[in-house]
């Protein structure tokens, strides 16, 4: 071989190799972006109105399901949002046992917390097998490099089956407001507490907010407790609690509504004051698959009954549904 | 920049004059078993050229020297036993012409390595004596055996007798008539004690390029159109004395020996009858003219006296060839096509000068020798192990390109560059889900690889160095699109079917050395197997 060819290969070669290999491409960053929950993972699912039924039929409380299902789906969709960086990205860095993505600024259209800073910081954790816990932690400029109060914290435990896992999640917006994050974007939330369970049948999805205290109310903030059992036939079953002065009157009331449903859409609810001004009254109300309702005992509102003397056993006017 | 000659005579002949055989009108039925052999067994340096020699002797013969195609052997890179079967074959096919009443002749010619009296076939090996007698004992009526090797002169000493080697132009052939010949001549390229030498410039030995050269047309001094063996040992013995007289071998005699009942000449080739080729007037300048073809070898190399009294015919094959004509202080330089069955008329005017910096056969020769060749093809690639095969890189088809440089760095070294893409689908099973995705990959990959051409199969093993880059996107998109490059250093093998002198067909294996880094720094390794038709530039 020619020596001036010789020479010039040598710089060239270990140039090439100086370059080494880089990338993204890892399996265990999978791992690591599963961890957090995804959409699907925090969505309730009711069959939905159709068009060809006047809302206004629409019976009473499957009316009140189909709201709180959408209160339900947007609370969870907006911790879904706050952690949805983990699946959209590659990690910014990684360690065995963790993976960080960030710190990213905020969004600057929005004109809020222009001198935040956040990251994500998923982790393995070293005390129980197969679990993972996440987190989102803000940091304010300036502040001392260590100080980075976490907004958003949570854990996975992978399932080891074609279902996920379980896990759970927390907002805590009164950290961040009381850190001088605005938070204003979450209204007068508090904390938001997120408990899931893909892995087991039903799958379960257990949600509590809590609200600060109305301005200038001496009433502590309402709190509002989800839970949704969906299972693998599709029947499901939202129970919600609503907690607070609902009625008029000095006691606090926790009024609990239990919902089910079938795939076809018929279904049925309950509610009962638990506590509270007229506690221990209960309504009971089912719908047929296109939500019309085919029974109504409201005892403190006789007028608003299906049929206009409901029997005590409704009988054949409900379906039967049993708990998920 | 050159010009091109203008065809000022073309003489156009019918397919049945063309392929006639002008040289055995004389009556012989002519039988040739050539030999090529580039290799030599323990203690010998492989050649170069001597397969391209005898492919060139063939060609002439078959050609110009009336011997058909159903009649000549030619065997490349064969063991001793391969010649001697030939041989064998060959005198039962003349043995059978005589019984026919044919007169036959038997041309052999052998281009390789000779040391220690014997002939030198790969790791076999062919005493002298013996061939020699061999072939005396032919049944033909004439036997000429032309020895293109080192110290070939052995074969043309003959103890006790009169009859012995001689050089060139010492020896003067009764012109009686070539019927009455019969008997054994030998032409040796050089003396018992001289080696035989090759040239990158001529692309084969001196003596077989200038013997090539006075079969075509340059020997014809009588311009009569027949190139008889006299001439042609005598051609061949001038230039090769000539151009050996300064290489650091020194000089190289050929030698002649015969024993011809009658002493009667013979007519090897017939390039009048041919009416193919280069036809140079006698009014032309004198000196020598070169006839380069495309690889920027010399095709043909003809001395033409200034008081010639006869025109010459170069009878080349059809193709496109540089004509140079060296002068004192310049070149003259222009390009002609001979078509098939035509003659091109060679005319000074359209020569053009040139400086000696332009010559087309010496400076611009190593350009001319490399060659580019190009392919496409199809191919498998898949990493060893198991579970990374599984789950990161799975294994993929490959559509490739690739291009080649033949000859640059040094003869039979392939510098080649090569890209290649291809997909496939895997699926990612985590601990609680699975992630089906589409894998892609793309290859810029450089290689360095050895060749050692053995007849129409061609082996290669070298180095390669490649750039990857690998890609997969998650169904769904359930997860980012994640990318891996990385610098791959691999061995590469394979052998090369060639189907003609243009086309061929490669089957080419790599393994690949992989280094992941992103999870954790591991060492893998990959293989492909490619198969890919290829095309010479």
């Amino acid at each position: 071989m020619r020596s001036e060819h010789v020479l010039l290969l040598v710089p060239v070669a270990a140039l090439v190799f100086l370059l080494g290999a880089c990338g993204d491409y890892s399996n265990e960053d999978l791992e690591f972006m599963n961890a957090v929950p995804q959409s699907s993972d925090l969505h309730a699912d009711i069959p939905a109105v159709t068009s060809a039924v006047e809302l206004a039929d629409e019976a009473e409380l499957a009316k009140q399901t189909h709201t709180v299902t959408t209160t339900f789906n947007g609370m969870a969709d907006t911790l879904v949002t706050l952690v949805d960086t983990v699946r959209s990205y590659p990690p910014t860095s990684r360690t065995p046992d963790s993976r960080t993505w960030g710190p990213f600024g905020f969004d600057k259209t929005k004109l809020k917390n222009l001198d935040w800073q956040l990251r994500v910081i998923v982790s393995r954790d070293a005390t129980v097998a197969d679990r993972f816990d996440y987190e989102i932690d803000v940091h304010k400029d300036g502040n001392a490099d260590t100080d980075w109060p976490t907004l958003v914290s949570g854990s996975f435990d992978a399932g080891h089956t074609a279902r996920r896992g379980v896990g759970q999640l927390l907002l805590d917006t009164a950290k961040g407001r009381a850190e001088g994050l605005d938070v204003s974007d979450f209204g007068a939330l508090d904390n938001l507490t997120i408990k899931y369970d893909t892995l087991d049948d039903p799958l379960t999805i257990d949600m509590t907010i809590n609200d600060l205290p109305a301005a200038g109310s001496p009433d502590p903030g309402s709190m509002v407790v989800y839970s949704y059992s969906q299972a693998a036939t599709g029947q499901g079953e939202m129970i919600f609690d609503l907690i607070g002065n609902l009625i008029a009157g000095p006691a606090i009331e926790d009024l609990r509504v239990t919902s089910q449903w079938l795939t076809t859409g018929a279904g049925r609810a309950t509610v009962k004051v638990l506590s509270g001004d007229g506690v221990g009254a209960t309504q009971t109300e089912c719908w047929n698959a296109s939500f019309v309702a085919t029974y109504n005992n409201k005892p403190w509102s006789a007028g608003e009954d299906v049929p206009a003397s409901p029997p005590a056993d409704p009988g054949d006017l409900c379906p039967a549904i049993s708990t998920p | 920049m050159s010009t091109r000659i203008r065809l000022a005579a073309v003489v156009t002949l019918s397919a049945a004059a063309l392929f006639a055989a002008p040289a055995r009108a004389d009556g012989l039925h002519r039988f040739a078993v050539i030999v090529g052999n580039d290799t030599g067994g323990d203690g010998t340096r492989p050649l170069l050229y001597a397969r391209a020699d005898a492919r060139k002797v063939y060609d002439i013969l078959t050609r110009l020297g009336g011997v058909r195609a159903d009649d000549a052997q030619l065997v490349l890179d064969g063991s001793a036993q391969d010649l001697l079967a030939a041989l064998a074959a060959t005198e039962r096919r003349a043995a059978d012409a005589r019984t026919h009443g044919e007169r036959t002749a038997l041309i052999f010619y052998y281009s390789g390595h000779a040391k220690d009296g014997a002939l030198r076939l790969g790791d076999t090996q062919l005493p002298l004596d013996s061939l020699k007698a061999r072939i005396a004992g032919s049944p033909v009526d004439v036997r000429i055996a032309i020895l293109d090797s080192c110290r070939s002169g052995e074969l043309t000493r003959t103890k006790g007798s009169t009859k012995g080697a001689r050089h060139a132009p010492a020896f003067q052939i009764q012109a009686e008539g070539p019927r009455d010949a019969k008997g054994l001549v030998i032409l040796t390229s050089s003396s018992s004690d001289e080696d035989s030498q090759e040239s990158d410039l001529v692309g084969g030995s001196y003596f077989s390029h200038h013997l090539a050269s006075g079969l075509m047309g340059g020997a014809d001094k009588s311009g009569d159109g027949r190139v008889t063996l006299f001439e042609a040992y005598a051609y061949a013995y001038d230039r090769t004395v000539a151009d050996t007289a300064e290489t650091a071998a020194g000089p190289q005699h050929p030698t002649f020996s015969y024993d011809l009942a009658g002493n009667g000449d013979l007519v090897l080739t017939d390039v009048a009858a041919r009416r193919e080729g280069v036809y140079l007037p006698r009014e032309a300048p004198g000196g020598v003219y070169y006839l380069v073809d495309r690889q920027g070898f010399i095709a043909a190399e003809i001395l033409k006296g200034e008081k010639d009294e006869s025109d010459r015919r170069i009878a080349v094959p059809p193709g496109r060839y540089r004509v140079k004509r060296r002068l004192a202080d310049r070149l003259r330089v222009g390009d002609i096509e001979v078509s098939a069955g035509q003659m091109i008329t060679l005319e000074e005017g359209h020569l053009h000068d040139a400086a000696f910096s332009d010559d087309p056969v010496k400076g611009a020769m190593r350009v001319d020798v490399s060659r580019w060749s190009m392919g496409g093809g199809l191919g498998y690639q898949s990493v060893f192990d198991a579970p990374t095969r599984e789950s990161l890189f799975p294994a993929t088809g490959l559509v490739g390109l690739d291009l080649q440089l033949r000859n640059f760095f040094r003869r039979d070294w392939v510098w080649g560059l090569d890209a290649s893409g291809g997909g496939a689908s895997g699926v990612v099973v985590l601990q609680s889900t699975t992630a089906p995705f589409h894998f892609s990959e793309l290859s810029l990959a450089t290689s360095l690889v050895a060749e050692w051409p053995h007849g129409a199969l061609t082996p290669f093993v070298g180095g390669r160095l490649a750039y990857l880059f690998m890609t997969r996107r998650f169904d769904g998109d359930a997860f980012p699109a994640q990318y891996f490059s990385t610098i791959s250093p691999g061995i590469v093998g394979g052998v090369t079917w060639h189907l003609s002198r243009d086309f061929g067909v490669v089957l080419r294996g790599r393994v690949h050395y992989l280094l992941y880094n992103v999870d954790e720094n591991r060492s893998l390794g990959f293989w492909e197997l490619s198969t890919a038709v290829s095309y010479a530039l």
